[in-house]
């Protein structure tokens, strides 16, 4: 009797252990997501670049060839699993981002910018922890305008 | 050819002592010593100094002279052996080998797991992307790697 208690906690525990260690990791609901939604109209006129933007500008400079960089505004969001977050943008624009689980070190996000309720961009990304990625190209003002999407969780 | 005048040089005399002199030089100063006084003086003299010294070195340390640098030079050598034989009985001691190897574990995990200046890989794995625009592109900053979606909004 013992011994058949003993190999049933046994089982119990090995069966634990396979559901922690093989379970993929995206099945499970995990941490809510933070996010963080920075509007920015990268110009030519000028040659200001807004302190709020510096790290971000020197970055994107290695790329685009902007002499200016105004920060419009910002928006934080936190989503659990499958929730939709929803950000103004300028000119009847908006976003709607939603977080589609957790994959390793990154998480998956589908974002959507509409115009006038219909839609002009969408996207399905894996965004690393801590790291950011920049959409960009709506014209807007005698530049364009980037939006840039920072993750944690 | 060195004339007797010229022969009776204490240098000569000493240099005759210690068998260094050439052919020429020693047939000479041979020939001068057997017809010059002061010169076979002063070679007696020169030999009872190193009679003299010889036993000397040989009272101090009870060994013949020329045995002298063999010994010096074997005494050396076991002094350093036994200090290298210390350093590597330190090194391979267990309280030096178990907080070096700590500290070397340490490292290699801080370095493997902590060091994010360098990231493998752009921020964003693009799944799917579609526009209405005429054009989507994808770009990547230099430093970070971050990435970029470019899109046109007007067709």
């Amino acid at each position: 009797m013992c011994n058949n208690n003993t190999s049933g906690q046994h089982g119990i525990l090995l069966l634990t252990l396979f559901i922690l260690l093989f379970v993929p990791s995206y099945a499970w609901s995990g941490p809510d997501t933070n996010i963080t939604v920075k509007t920015i109209l990268a110009s030519g006129n000028g040659n200001s670049i807004d302190p709020r933007l510096q790290g971000l500008a020197r970055e994107l400079q290695s790329v685009f060839r902007y002499s200016s960089y105004e920060f419009l505004g910002q928006k934080s969001l936190r989503l659990s699993s499958n929730n939709k977050g929803v950000v103004s943008l300028p000119e009847q624009r908006i976003m709607n981002i939603s977080a589609k689980g957790i994959e390793g070190d990154r998480v998956v996000l589908e974002i959507e910018i509409l115009r006038n309720n219909s839609r002009i961009f969408q996207t399905v990304i894996k965004l690393r922890n801590n790291s950011s990625i920049t959409i960009g190209g709506p014209q807007y003002k005698g530049g364009n305008l980037l939006f840039n999407i920072f993750a944690s969780f | 050819m060195i004339n007797s005048e010229i022969i009776c040089d204490a240098e000569l005399i000493s240099r005759y002592m210690d068998n260094e002199l050439n052919v020429d030089e020693l047939a000479s100063v041979k020939t001068h010593i057997a017809g010059c006084e002061s010169c076979r003086t002063r070679l007696r003299e020169y030999a009872e100094i190193n009679a003299g010294l010889n036993s000397f070195v040989q009272a101090q340390q009870g060994i013949p002279a020329g045995q002298l640098e063999n010994r010096v030079l074997g005494a050396i050598g076991r002094k350093t052996s036994r200090k290298i034989k210390g350093w590597k009985n330190l090194i391979l001691s267990k309280r030096v080998l178990v907080p070096v190897g700590v500290a070397a574990a340490a490292v290699v995990i801080f370095f493997t797991n902590f060091d994010n200046r360098s990231p493998i890989g752009p921020t964003a794995i693009v799944s799917s992307l579609s526009g209405t625009g005429s054009s989507v592109m994808i770009l990547e900053t230099a430093k970070t790697r971050q990435t970029i979606l470019w899109f046109s909004e007007n067709g």
